[in-house]
């Protein structure tokens, strides 16, 4: 496990490299109003904010596979030994899990609102990240 | 790298099973991925199109909703939100 846990922080550090997101590169859309639906066009108002975010769900998705992949072992009791899953600890780590997406479709909402301001975003990124990194920590509790 | 091949990946390691170290050269690769997909946006000065973006969406969402599912989690879900959230 210790290689997954080590490409988790290989994924995250990538993420800490990100520094709060610039001004828009673009006219910043009034609050309420809905992206272009181009498939070309960008996700977000911010490039920089736009690539904290890509980071965050590449770090998201290597975290909740190793996840998927403990808690798909059989549960753990007196007849069934390791490889196992512990129960309780998968249930923490479904919590961790709830709390990290949600965070990071909570920073998405906000950085598709750029009237909010750089600092709103910034805090929102920073949210979605630190949600991110305690589910990942809880990976690191897997034997 | 799919995500199936990455929960392979941890499987293997979990259960001590040969070939680690190939294995451990995939994850390289799927974490390579993401750093040149993210590369490429910052040599372009640009973030994530929507397409890019919806796409790694949905394959978090798609994760999430096989992870939920398993084992006993809480039917009651948490003040985090339900156990279906997203």
């Amino acid at each position: 496990m210790k290689l997954a846990i080590l490409a988790l922080s290989a994924a995250l550090a990538l993420g800490g490299c990100a520094s709060p997101p610039g001004p828009a590169t673009s006219a910043p859309a009034p609050v309420g109003t809905l992206p272009a639906a181009s498939p070309s066009a960008p996700a977000f108002s911010s490039a920089e904010a736009g690539r904290a975010m890509v980071t965050a769900r590449i770090g998201y998705d290597v975290a909740i596979s190793a996840a998927t992949a403990y808690g798909k072992l059989p549960t753990c009791s007196a007849t069934q030994r390791a490889p196992c899953h512990d129960a309780a600890l998968l249930a923490q780590l479904q919590k961790a899990d709830r709390t990290a997406f949600n965070a990071l479709d909570a920073a998405d909402a906000i950085l598709r609102t750029p009237a909010l301001g750089a600092g709103a975003m910034s805090s929102a990124v920073a949210a979605a990240q630190a949600a991110l990194a305690a589910f990942t920590s809880l990976t690191g509790e897997i034997k | 790298m799919s995500a199936a091949a990455v929960a392979d990946f941890a499987i293997k390691l979990m259960q001590g099973l040969p070939g680690l170290v190939q294995a451990g050269v995939d994850i390289a690769a799927h974490i390579g991925q993401g750093t040149a997909m993210l590369n490429a946006m910052k040599n372009e000065d640009r973030g994530p199109t929507q397409a890019e973006y919806e796409a790694l969406r949905a394959l978090n969402q798609q994760a999430h909703d096989e992870f939920q599912r398993l084992g006993t989690a809480d039917p009651q879900g948490d003040a985090q939100g339900g156990a279906s959230s997203g």
